[in-house]
């Protein structure tokens, strides 16, 4: 090498060593922020002292399986992934965030080895039913964040779950919202009523509930502090129960608000929108088919 | 009466700080004194996170708008600052500065600017190792 370019590169080197420096704990906050599959995939690899963090148990307590959904241009399987996150946190796993994919076989998995769950986020796990959910929920007793958006969750295992967690202050259960006034259903609103009491945050997007299933909620759970109710075309909101609903609720979002930052808009996240307002369980089924067959089905 | 702290970077620099901003940094709460010099700081940094104190004493709700528009300028810094901001806010110990500048380098990790030596010049036995172990893992 001719003596100016390794100068070059010698004082370019000095100046990169540093992040090694950092202690410990903050290099972990960094790298956790990376995400599961990245920090298996990527960070892991690139030098010995980030591959002693990412196998460290403490990282492991959040596991954010955060993805785009096109699963087909991954070349490793996350189920196994997300296994192997769970095997890294040696039962201290608090958080975790499964997106287009999941079991429930999975699901017992990770409810089998880790006790202490406090925030569980289903985004779109289509082969995660009722039975599964049902399944683990007495294993969640420390559950006080729940999210189960675009997944074949009843109210049957709402009710199962309202049951045995009772320290369940948050829950969000987002659907597609269609404009179909022949499909009313309160059945996820008496669930949330009857089981869920403690609530403090609750979104529920899309959702087929009515005025009276609405009105049932605010009965019951006398600590909402927050209330997301976009797209839920079939409440009628009046003047008068508008204002009173606003003045108990800090936080209220109404079925016609703006959805520039619900997480699930169209323009915000790459999702399927089914058009059509014929069959409201199209879009779902769209989506479902996309995430097995891929982008083009 | 609110008590005034005196911080004193590693160049001798002082920079004098209203208590509720003051109080952000456990290290300063947890002090006995109300002066504390703080070591391998050099007060161009040590006066961006009093800044930083400063603005999020003063602002009742950290969750506005603009105070977060704030918050994505002030991290926006060319990663050798970003460095010297993280070691100076953890020395500190003011918990959430350091969320806020961990997240600055885990996007550019992201985003792949953030260059370090180990990342432009990867150890093949690390890779190698890796590599072996997710394959005998079955991904």
């Amino acid at each position: 090498m001719a003596k100016s370019s390794y100068q070059t590169y010698r004082r370019r080197t000095r100046s990169y060593r540093n992040w090694l420096e950092l202690p410990d704990d903050v290099t972990a906050s960094i790298l956790s922020r990376l995400g599961a599959i990245e920090i298996l995939t990527r960070a892991q690899k690139v030098c010995m002292p980030w591959r002693k963090i990412c196998k460290d148990r403490l990282m492991w307590r959040t596991i954010d399986m955060r993805n785009d959904g096109f699963l087909r241009d991954y070349d490793f399987d996350l189920d196994k992934m997300c296994r192997h996150g769970v095997d890294r946190s040696s039962g201290g796993l608090v958080d975790i965030n499964v997106e287009h994919f999941g079991t429930d076989e999975l699901l017992k998995y990770i409810t089998n080895s880790s006790t202490g769950i406090r925030r569980l986020r289903l985004v779109c796990c289509y082969g995660i039913t009722d039975e599964g959910l049902i399944e683990v929920a007495s294993k969640l007793p420390l559950l006080e964040h729940l999210e189960i958006s675009f997944s074949f969750a009843s109210a049957q295992s709402l009710e199962v779950i309202g049951r045995s967690c009772p320290l369940l202050k948050s829950l969000k259960l987002n659907k597609y919202g269609y404009r179909c006034p022949y499909h009313e259903c309160d059945d996820d609103a008496l669930a949330i009523a009857s089981t869920m009491h403690d609530l403090h945050h609750l979104q529920l997007c899309g959702n087929k509930l009515t005025k009276d299933g609405l009105q049932k909620i605010l009965d019951c759970c006398p600590n909402l502090e927050s209330l997301d109710l976009r797209k839920c075309f079939n409440i009628n909101f009046g003047v008068v129960s508008k204002r009173r609903c606003s003045k108990r609720i800090k936080s209220l979002r109404l079925p016609d608000d703006s959805t520039d930052d619900y997480e699930f808009d169209r323009a915000n996240r790459r999702e399927l929108y089914a058009q059509t307002h014929c069959d409201p369980d199209y879009g779902d089924f769209l989506l479902f088919g996309r995430s097995v067959f891929g982008r083009d089905w | 009466m609110s008590r005034v702290f005196k911080l004193k970077s590693s160049d001798n620099e002082t920079f004098e700080v209203e208590e509720a901003a003051a109080l952000l940094s456990e290290t300063i709460k947890s002090s006995s004194s109300t002066e504390i010099t703080v070591p391998n700081v050099k007060a161009e940094i040590l006066g961006k996170v009093v800044e930083w104190c400063n603005k999020h004493a003063e602002s009742e709700d950290t969750k506005d708008q603009l105070i977060k528009e704030w918050d994505a300028e002030f991290v926006s810094v060319d990663q050798h600052v970003l460095f010297k901001l993280i070691t100076a806010a953890d020395y500190l110990q003011i918990k959430e500065l350091v969320d806020q500048l961990t997240q600055r380098v885990g996007d550019m990790i992201k985003a792949k600017t953030l260059k370090t030596v180990e990342m432009t010049y990867p150890t093949f036995n690390v890779e190698r190792e890796v590599q072996e172990e997710l394959k005998s893992l079955g991904f």
